[in-house]
Parts: structure tokens; sequence; C-alpha cells
């Protein structure tokens, strides 16, 4: 047998104990978490290997790990763990770990570590919207300008809009192809013909609009409707709404801004799908979020991270404050209360964007569905190898 | 040597393995009385429903049978039995030394003129389910609670016996050995000294959800596992499992049940993995085509014992699974099961299927009960950690404890700390 130098990091294993509650050290390896695992596979399961990578820090083993990803905390392993260790709030660590590995610029990880930090990152940048606001629109609209004229939909796109799409674009990009490096190119064992990125893609594509995985959190034999009837399935379905609405606000914001200015030629369509779905979509997603974190009695709401709740906050305000905003616009309001509400509005819709995408919760829209696109990948990769070994 | 105060007797409760030898070893040594009160209606515990000790692997019976040849020779009488009682009060004695007893003890239907002939048996019409055999089978109201019984005379269930509206037995036994109206006695003791062998119970496995005790009928304990390979048992001996008496040879032993485990007892049971060691042998012995498959955390086989899990590891039949077991579910055809686990070692999830499932059920102390049960003076101190085991001996008050009363033993160990309790006894009585 070939001796292996086992690399381990204590300062890794600080820094999960830091992001998240889990008793990660208390394991003694029974395998219990595993086995009960709904979402685990047979080759790879998890999450007992991470519970011994993480109690030894064995860095270069969890950076390449997508298991984390494909974990949705349903709670199974955390409820049957006999020594109280939490093996689902460790992969949840996990994950605020790998968002801050992912991270090139260590943002996440100061991000992570203190909550000040964030509060602060985040005063940063509403402090700096209001100043671009202040040079391109002033602090007080022009007497008698429309809305129009006093917030033109054209500088805000120019200025706000694609600056933002661009700097997200290119960090969350960056950021994949980093996961991508240390997940899927760095495991030796496997070469991913180019075909595989084609057809699997659909893989990403499903999992990111319907996120399936979390009605599998529920492995009991009951049918599908007497789950729904029983409520076992509100939680993902909550959170599928929280998501298509939060697109939907989000394509329709980017591009089609004239929209929520203006009249437009499809009223009924705006009405229908931002006014109410996503408006809804957003602020009832989370309001529910909210409400399981402060009761507590599921197992993936039983611990919040000052991340999780500055997330789910922003969010919130955002909704709120667009929709008064929309409020405002569409009865008319004073062309001077529309603009204030606008600043408002932007302060709270930016620092969700530039801090919550990349470094911190959000990103975890865009790691979800690419860590099983790649995690497939490997898998059918790894079958055909072997379909040309026999 | 000293003389010894022996005026009062010693209370033990608990006349298991450890509460006898632990008035074996008070008798032998110095002039003293003792009084075991035993809530069954027979001496000898827990020991006597195994079929074999490990790791001689020799039956109970040749030590249990020694233990009554030394009641009945070497103590002349010292030791005193109250079998199916159970003590109520434990008071100070108003002098300041020792403590005044009440024990209630259940009506004595059957005296000591009963030959255990077997006549009544065969009159009774009720059928009880028999705790003996962790009721898989059933003996009639009036029985035999064990198979070396002491003192040796039948029993009658009362939840079972019709009495008055029966009385059959009573009209066929010949030897008048049975009163159907006799009444329970109140016994009022004052002792020097009392020790707790009051023994353990295995864990309540049913609530283990995932595992599906209680719901399916092939997933058995560890205990039962004994008395499905006892001869006396409700197989004679033959592991037969009980949804259709097939015998069986693919048996999951599924070790930590209830042990080690925050949610449930959060120690170490200390006997489980010799014991399923040992049934896996058990399996091994008697049917030579058998595969027992062994699932554990780690095995614990401390000292002398490794010998012991040397030999079951050398048995190529015998497989061990690193990896203990998530849920089982039923394959309703066949009664068989169905068991999610990882195999640590290869670290892929498999599905094991097994004809029976063997849970090591954890022990359970019965002392965190009984003491709901006793009325205890509020200056009597008996410390109990938060397992319910006690935890500190008492020796100035002269309380002390032996066998699992104190941790969870194996018997050769009880055997040490009845030892060690009796020494204290005899300490604490010495005249100075």
């Amino acid at each position: 047998m070939k001796n292996t130098v086992i690399k381990t990091d204590n300062e890794l294993i600080e820094y999960i104990n830091e992001v998240g509650e889990s008793n990660f050290k208390k394991c003694f390896q029974c395998g219990t978490c595993s086995a009960v695992c709904p979402l685990s596979t047979e080759d790879r399961p998890f999450p007992r290997k991470e519970m011994i990578l993480a109690g030894w820090g064995m860095k270069e083993q969890l950076v390449s790990d997508l298991d984390p990803w494909l974990c949705y905390y349903c709670g199974e392993c955390s409820k049957n763990c006999p020594r109280k260790a939490e093996p689902g709030e460790l992969m949840m660590s996990l994950r605020r770990f790998l968002i801050s590995a992912y991270d090139w610029t260590g943002i996440s990880k100061i991000l992570y570590k203190s909550k000040y930090a964030e509060y602060i990152a985040i005063l940063i940048v509403a402090l700096g919207v209001l100043i671009e606001w202040a040079v391109l629109f002033g602090l007080h609209p022009a007497a008698g300008a429309t809305l129009e004229q006093a917030v033109s939909p054209d500088k805000i796109d120019y200025f706000f809009d694609w600056p933002i799409t661009v700097f997200l674009g290119v960090m969350l990009t960056s950021f994949i192809y980093n996961m991508f490096r240390k997940t899927v190119l760095s495991d030796r064992g496997v070469k991913i013909p180019l075909k595989l990125y084609f057809t699997e893609g659909w893989s990403l594509m499903f999992n990111f609009f319907t996120q399936y995985r979390y009605a599998k959190c529920d492995d009991s034999e009951e049918s599908s409707s007497k789950k729904l009837a029983t409520g076992k399935y509100n939680f993902w379905l909550t959170h599928l709404f929280l998501v298509i609405s939060y697109v939907i606000l989000f394509v329709g914001i980017v591009f089609f801004l004239d929209w929520f200015q203006a009249e437009n030629s499809l009223p009924y369509l705006h009405i229908i799908l931002f006014d109410y779905f996503a408006s809804i979509g957003l602020i009832f997603g989370t309001v529910y979020f909210v409400i399981k974190r402060l009761t507590k009695k599921i197992e993936r709401s039983k611990f919040s991270h000052h991340t999780d709740w500055m997330f789910v906050i922003l969010l919130f305000l955002t909704g709120v404050s667009g929709i008064i905003l929309r409020a405002a616009i569409v009865y008319n309001f004073p062309v001077s209360s529309i603009f204030y509400i606008y600043i408002v509005h932007l302060m709270i819709l930016f620092p969700m964007l530039v801090i919550e995408v990349p470094f911190s919760k959000w990103s975890h829209l865009a790691y979800r569905p690419v860590a099983i696109y790649f995690a497939n990948l490997k898998e059918k990769a790894k079958s055909l190898n072997n379909v040309e070994i026999s | 040597m000293s003389e010894i105060n022996n005026e009062n007797p010693v209370l033990i409760i608990g006349g298991g393995h450890s509460g006898v030898s632990a008035a074996l070893e008070i008798t032998e040594s110095v002039d003293k009385e003792v009084y075991i009160v035993e809530k069954r209606p027979y001496i000898g515990g827990r020991v006597l429903q195994m079929y074999k000790y490990f790791p001689k692997l020799c039956p109970p019976f040749c030590g249990f049978e020694i233990n009554i040849k030394r009641i009945k020779s070497s103590t002349e009488g010292n030791i005193k039995f109250l079998i199916s009682s159970e003590v109520e009060e434990i008071n100070k004695d108003k002098d300041g030394t020792g403590y005044k007893i009440k024990i209630r003890q259940k009506p004595q239907y059957i005296n000591d003129n009963c030959t255990i002939c077997g006549e009544c048996a065969k009159a009774c019409l009720e059928d009880r389910p028999n705790d003996f055999n962790y009721d898989m089978d059933t003996t009639k109201a009036i029985y035999l609670p064990a198979i070396s019984t002491f003192p040796l005379k039948y029993t009658v269930d009362e939840n079972y016996c019709k009495f008055s509206s029966c009385k059959k037995c009573e009209e066929v036994c010949k030897y008048n050995a049975i009163n159907l109206n006799a009444q329970e006695n109140i016994i009022e003791l004052k002792v020097s000294d009392i020790i707790f062998a009051t023994g353990w119970k295995p864990y309540n496995v049913e609530k283990l959800e995932n595992l599906g005790y209680g719901k399916f009928k092939n997933v058995i304990t560890n205990v039962m596992m004994e008395r499905l390979a006892a001869d006396n048992g409700p197989t004679n001996g033959k592991i037969l499992r009980p949804s259709d008496n097939k015998e069986v040879g693919n048996v999951a032993f599924i070790q930590c049940a209830g042990s080690r485990n925050e949610n449930h007892l959060p120690y170490c049971s200390a006997i489980c993995c010799m014991a399923s060691l040992k049934q896996a042998l058990y399996l091994r012995e008697k049917n030579s085509a058998s595969t027992p498959t062994i699932f554990y955390i780690d095995l614990r086989t401390p000292g002398r014992y490794e010998n012991f899990l040397n030999k079951a590891v050398s048995d190529k039949n015998i497989k061990f699974n690193k990896g203990v077991v998530g849920k089982i579910s039923e394959d309703h055809m066949t009664g068989d099961l169905l068991l999610d686990v990882e195999d640590i070692l290869s670290g892929k999830k498999i599905k094991f299927k097994a004809e029976m499932v063997v849970l090591a059920a954890g022990m359970y102390p019965n002392i965190k009960d009984d003491l709901n049960g006793i009325k205890i003076d509020g200056g009597i101190k008996i410390d109990i950690d938060e397992n319910g085991f006690i935890f500190n001996e008492n020796f100035e008050g002269g309380i002390f404890s032996a066998g699992v009363a104190k941790f969870p033993l194996d018997v050769y160990m009880s055997g040490q700390s009845a030892t060690s309790a009796a020494l204290s006894v005899i300490q604490h009585n010495v005249k100075l």
C-alpha cells in the first residue's frame, strides 16, 4: 500500500466551527447520518465523510467536495445523530466555507466571520449608491420635473443596472470557474468528454427551475398528493415560489426597466407577472423563512447564522421598498415622493446585490444547480470510463 | 479478627447474580444475617435467561448451582429470601443507626410443600405470556418461573389466574401446596446496611423508531436471541425467526441499539459487543451455513476479551460492517428486512438484506425507576447520576451498590462489584 501524507489545517477547523453550530468534533463515525440521508447516493454517501474531513481539517478534500451542495438540509441526519453532532448543520457550515473558498477576493471569508464586517460592507455600498445618485440626479428633484426628467431611466440603466450586471456576471463567473477548477479539473481520476457538457446541461436547468431535490427530502412511501396535503412539500414549494419570483423580477428589472417606470405595451402581463405573482412570492417567501427561523421547529431552520438573517431581511426589504415604489408610480404620487422612495429602494437593493450575490448566501442560487451539474458530469464520465475499460 | 456488629441484618435489594454473590460473600466471611428482597418469584435474575456466558461459553446453570450449593451448605441459614417482594419504605431508625424497612410481599399461593410435579399446570386453563422468554411463548397461569427456580416451587400469576371461580389447581394438588386465598405480607425489618443490587433491563428499543422493533416481527433484541438459542427456550434451542418459524442463517446484529446515543442511553452498555459476538457464534454452531453480520461503530472487547473477538473474526462466515444501520424496512412478502447502512471502510452506502435482525439493546438501570416506588426518608443519601446509576457509595450510612445498579457490567465484573460491596458492609460493621 502506498503511504499518503494527509495534510490537515487547524485554522480551517476553527473557521468551520465559527461559521456554524455543528458539533462535528463530537462525531464518532458511526455512519448513521449517511445511512439515513434521503439524498446521498450509494457511491459517495454523505455527510459522515464530511464529518471526519472537517474534524481533521482536510482542506484539499473539502475544497474539492461537491457534496455539501447536494445536501438540502432535510435534517434526518441531525435528528438521528447519536452524538447530537449536527451533521446537517456541518454541511451548512461547509457551504459557507465553500462560498469563501471559491471567492478569490477573500471578501466572503471576512463577511462570514464577522457580522460587523457585513454591516459595514452593507453600509458602504448603501452610501456609495447615495453618493452616485446625488451626483447623477442631485438630492432633491427639480421643481416641476416629470419622473422621467427627475430620474432618467437611461441613466439608471447606464450607471446602475448595467454596471451591477457586469460586476455580478464577472464575479460569479470567475467564482464558478474557480469551483470548476477545484472540484472537476482537480479530479485527475475523471476525464470529461466535451459532449457531456452539453448533454448534461438539462440537469442544470431542471434543478434550477424545479429544485426537485427538496422534494426528495421526504423519502417515505406516501403518495405525492398525500405529501402535498400534509404539508411535506411546503418548504420546497415556498422556496421555489420565492426563487421564481426573484428571477422574474431580476430579469424584468435588469432588462426591461422601462416597463416599471412608465406605461408599457403589455399592461396585464406586467400586472399579473410582476405586481402580483412575483411580489407576493417575494414577500410570502421571505416572511415564511423568517417565521421558520424564529420558531426553530424544523431541523434546517434550527440554527441561523448572521448571513442567513441578513439575506432574508435584505430580500424582504428590497421587495417591500420595490412594491412601494411601484405603487407610488402606478398611483401617480408626487414626483418628489417617488424620488425619495427610489433612493431608499436602491440603497437596499444594491447592498443586497453587491454583498449577498457573489460573497454571501445568495450565491447558493448559482452554486447549487451548478454543483448538481458538475456532479452529474463526473458521474456520467466515470460510468463511461468504466464501460470502456470493461 | 475484629468483632462484627451482628445485631441487625443486611438488606440486599435484588436477588440476581450480584445480590446473591454479595450475600454469600458476607455470610461466608462473618456471622451476619442477610435478607435478599427479590421482585421476581425466583432467585437468579437475568443471568438465568442467558443461553451461555462469555467468554467461556458455558451455560449459566453451573455457576448458579454452585451458588445455590453455597447458600445451602456454608451459611447456616444466614441468608433469608423474600421472593415476589418489593421494598416500600426506607426510614432512618430513631436511635440513629441503621434503617427501618417496610417490605410488601405478594401473596404466596404456593408453599414449600410443592414438589414441582406439574399436575397443577396440567389442570390450569389460563395462559399467560411467558416473561422468562420475553413473551415469545406462553405458560399456564400456574407455572414454574424458570428452569432452575430457587426456591424450587411453582408460582401463580395474579393477572391471569381466575382464583375462586376456578380453583382447579387446588383440587388436583396432592401435597396441599396451593392456597389461592393467601394474603400478601407486610414485613418490617431493622437493618444495619443496604446493598442495592437492582440490576437492569434491556432498553426499550421501540423508541428507536428507525429500527422497526415492534413494527417488524423479525426484528428482535439480544436478550430474546439468548432465549431462542437456549435449549429450554421457546424454540428448544433452534434459532427460528418469529414471523414464520423459519430457521435463519443470514442474521444482522446491530450494535449500540440505544447505547452511546445521546437521544437514548448516552453511555456504553459494556456487554453488547461481546454478547453479539457470542450470539454470532451460537448461529455458527447451530447452523453451519449461517452468515451472521455484525454492524458496529467500534468493537469493544477489552483485555482478555480480545481473544474472543479474534476467535469470531477467524470464522470467515462471520462478517463485520463498520457503520451502524440507519433505517430498517420490511419486505412484506417474505418478512425479510432491508437495512440502510454505510460500509464506512469502503465508503459506499448499501442496502443489506437479512432474514432476522438482532438489536444489541443497551442496559437500562432498574434503580432509576425502582427508587420512584420506594418512600425514602429525606435524610438518606443515595446518589444517582444523570443516567440513573448509583455513583457514590455511602460509607457512613452503610448504603452500597453492586452489579449494574452501579454501571453497566458483565457477569464477571458484577461478581467483583458484589465482593466489593460485601467488603464495604463488613468494614462498616466492624466493632472498633
